[in-house]
């Protein structure tokens, strides 16, 4: 538990120290101040009622899980390669240390680190809103709630996959890929063009967002009516499942690795 | 040939400046010098300014009159300079014939006829002409370091940096680099940077030793040696207890009778039964450091 | 003096920068085949407009700093502004390879260019975004000194742009900066300064890039 603990730490202050890590959230950041916050905050002028606290909530963390999941997908990509370029691997092996351990430990770091901005992010919009007289302080518990339901499975996913494939795909093939799947698999209607945005394979957060805080969005693409709470639920256990299939999987492959050598 | 003035280099700036270089004064002419040092010490700094690689942030540096402060400097010293650095990355999917033709072809040497016998030459050198077409990704450390050394050549350069060329070497392999070395300095300057000691003593008729991005000494192996000459001793004590007293142990070898250290220091102090012993240059570089205050592993 | 070779260029390049932006040309001809004539500017429109653009940024932020050799290039006498071409071009001719590719296939299927206004318009849909984001790609890679950075930055003003099209395309300054226009608004007001205004970006990107690549210390 302790390798886990310390393993995990590491990699969360490792990616942390990145200066690319901090130029990107906070331009992204930036960007959500400028085109969204500002605009949104000056035209508001009424108190969030309570019976729409849980879908300002929802909303405002879909509004950021559209974009923030791409960078954290982006910059989690080299995180397991890295340690191969840099000849850790060779040392790490020499440790008494599982590809289990080190992989779900790395995920852990990792993950944590990236949803660090976004919660941030997601407090600081909270204040503000509370700070301008828009909304009472009970709208941060529906924001946490969203974070956790929308934010967190979404991060979850792309970080796992985002860890595994670069693996067996040159990195920077699969920053394309990935950069052109979130918009694909995610926000693209499905009237426009053949995807999967509007199926339980969607990771954006839709079924979340519909089921649990009752909101509709027509904003990137998709329209469906009526998810249910069962349906969010298999959609999160679907999306939950799939980053866990991915990081079993690199463990399996790193195995496979370690007997060819 | 290589004129270094009140050479510094700066990376960074406020408190937190690191001064890799502070006012180096180095005259270089034909032959071989070598650049001892510690780590951090500026050899690999001082020899990217040389390259042009590196901009000095203050004095000057000449090679062959051409200013190295000045772009058009550093294209004129690039054309008649061949470089090996420390971290050589290659393109391991090209042959070594391949690797060295490209890199003759990005020195200028258009003529296809003139560049095939350059490059022949080169890898005749080297020692690697039967394994020309092989691709790089099969060669061991060493073989990849005789490519590198190759590319070097190709362009007959008169000015050849050599930067820990023997680092990961075999003994055979370092020996035979190091009589390639005094060769080719012959009819170039060569400049030689490198840890191990021996090299430096085996090949070098002038050195500098550099700290903390000064010039400790500048001279002649002998000058160095000569300097340290009183100061070495062999010592053998039977118990287990190490020599003290401001002494440096150099080596340690375990005998029957106890240890047999050899040492360096100012004196001897209480170990009446020291004897002192010619110095070598291993000897007078611990010795140099331990006067500049450079701390060094016991 | 030459100091070029395109035969060590193609030698030394990594196959995915040749196998990948073919694979997605692919794709697209079968997405083009599968979903038939009647949507054949749309399909023309999303690989030339969007796709190749992503690739192009991406790949412009590693083809100058994913070199294992860079510090020989750079002891080499070499001038900074061809070995920036040198780099650069290969990423740009091959997408602009791919790009008229795929119109002469769309044309196959019956493409009519004259929707994109003219042939030239149909040019600059792909010209102008896929021009704009390798400047951007490389320059953020060169400014960070790190390909990552680079790639991060170019993946993610392309998502942004390309999602939040309709609020570039309202935005009094930002409507400038849409890279997307020239593909997907070709009857907006302000294509045409739109164009020239990205045309100078990148332009001065460019600009930056090769003083920033003068300065070769920062990448070895």
């Amino acid at each position: 538990m302790s390798t886990f603990y310390g393993l995990a730490r590491h990699e969360f202050g490792m990616s942390l120290r990145r200066p690319s890590f901090w130029v990107a959230y906070g331009l992204l950041c930036g960007f959500y101040v400028v085109s969204i916050l500002i605009p949104s905050m000056d035209s508001a002028s009424d108190l969030i009622r309570p019976g729409r606290i849980w879908p300002q909530a929802g909303h405002i963390v879909f509004m950021y899980n559209i974009f923030l999941p791409l960078l954290a997908g982006i910059l989690a990509a080299d995180r397991v390669q890295r340690d191969g370029r840099a000849g850790m691997r060779e040392l790490q092996r020499g440790a008494p240390l599982s590809n289990r351990v080190y992989i779900f430990a790395k995920f852990a770091g990792v993950l944590l680190s990236v949803l660090l901005p976004m919660l941030v992010l997601i407090l600081a919009s909270g204040l503000a809103l509370i700070a301008l007289g828009l909304a009472t302080p009970p709208i941060l518990w529906p924001l946490l709630l969203a974070f956790v339901t929308i934010a967190l499975p979404s991060h979850a996913f792309v970080v796992s996959f985002s860890m595994a494939f670069p693996m067996v795909l040159p990195l920077r093939v699969y920053q394309v890929l990935f950069t052109g799947y979130w918009f694909w698999g995610n926000m693209l209607n499905p009237r426009a063009f053949p995807t999967i945005s509007d199926t339980l394979l969607n990771t954006i957060g839709q079924y979340p967002l519909q089921a649990f805080f009752g909101v509709i969005v027509d904003s990137t693409g998709p329209v469906q009516i009526g998810f249910s709470p069962a349906q969010a639920a298999a959609n999160l256990a679907i999306v939950l499942t799939g980053a866990l299939l991915a990081l079993l999987g690199l463990v399996r492959y790193l195995d496979w690795l370690e007997t060819r050598v | 040939m290589i004129e270094i003035t009140a050479l510094t280099k700066t990376y960074g700036s406020g408190p937190r400046a690191v001064h890799a270089l502070n006012g180096i004064d180095l005259r270089i002419g034909q032959g071989m010098f070598g650049l001892l040092g510690p780590n951090g010490a500026g050899k690999t700094t001082l020899m990217r300014i040389l390259a042009g690689i590196v901009s000095h942030s203050g004095g000057s540096a000449r090679i062959d009159g051409h200013d190295l402060a000045s772009g058009a400097g550093k294209l004129a010293v690039k054309s008649m300079l061949g470089y090996l650095p420390q971290e050589l990355g290659m393109y391991n999917e090209l042959s070594a014939w391949q690797f060295v033709d490209y890199m003759a072809i990005l020195k200028g040497l258009d003529d296809p006829r003139q560049r095939k016998q350059r490059v022949e030459q080169a890898l005749e050198l080297v020692g690697m002409r039967e394994a020309a077409g092989r691709k790089i990704k099969g060669f061991s450390g060493g073989m990849k370091r005789r490519v590198g050394i190759a590319q070097a050549l190709v362009n007959d350069p008169r000015l050849l940096i050599v930067d820990e060329p023997t680092a990961g070497l075999d003994p055979e392999e370092r020996i035979r680099f190091r009589n390639l070395l005094v060769n080719l300095a012959a009819e170039r300057t060569v400049l030689l940077s490198t840890h191990i000691v021996e090299d430096i003593g085996q090949t070098c008729r002038d050195l500098a030793v550099l700290s903390r991005g000064k010039v400790l000494f500048h001279g002649s192996p002998a000058e160095m040696i000569g300097a340290a000459a009183g100061h070495v001793w062999s010592l053998t004590i039977s118990g287990l207890e190490k020599p003290n007293h401001g002494l440096t142990v150099v080596s340690m070898l375990h005998l029957a009778d106890g240890i047999q250290y050899r040492l360096v220091g100012e004196s001897v102090g209480e170990y009446a039964q020291a004897q002192e012993v010619q110095p070598g240059l291993e000897d007078a570089y611990v010795w140099l450091m331990k006067n500049a205050g450079q701390t060094l592993v016991e | 003096m030459k100091r070029f070779s395109l035969r060590y260029l193609l030698l030394t390049a990594r196959l995915d920068q040749l196998w990948f932006p073919a694979a997605f040309w692919g794709l697209f001809v079968i997405i083009g085949l599968m979903r038939g004539p009647a949507y054949i500017f749309d399909s023309t429109r999303s690989y030339i407009g969007a796709c190749v653009p992503l690739v192009a940024g991406i790949m412009a932020a590693y083809a100058v700093l994913d070199d294992p050799a860079l510090e020989l290039r750079f002891a080499a006498p070499l001038r900074a502004a061809p070995m920036l071409l040198e780099r650069l071009a290969p990423v740009f001719g091959l997408q602009a390879g791919l790009a008229l590719a795929y119109q002469a296939f769309g044309l196959l299927l019956g493409l009519e260019l004259s929707q994109f206004g003219s042939w030239w318009d149909a040019q600059l849909a792909w010209l102008v975004p896929t021009v704009a984001l390798l400047a951007f790609g490389s320059l953020a890679a060169l400014l960070a000194a790190q390909t990552a950075t680079g790639a991060v930055l170019a993946g993610l003003l392309w998502i942004v742009q390309l999602v939040a099209r309709g609020w570039f395309a309202a935005h009094p300054q930002g409507q400038y900066l849409l890279i997307f226009m020239s593909p997907f608004m070709n009857d907006h007001p302000a294509l045409r300064a739109n164009q020239l205004t990205l045309g100078l970006v990148s332009a001065l990107c460019f600009w930056l890039c090769w003083r920033l690549f003068i300065r070769q210390e920062r990448y070895i």
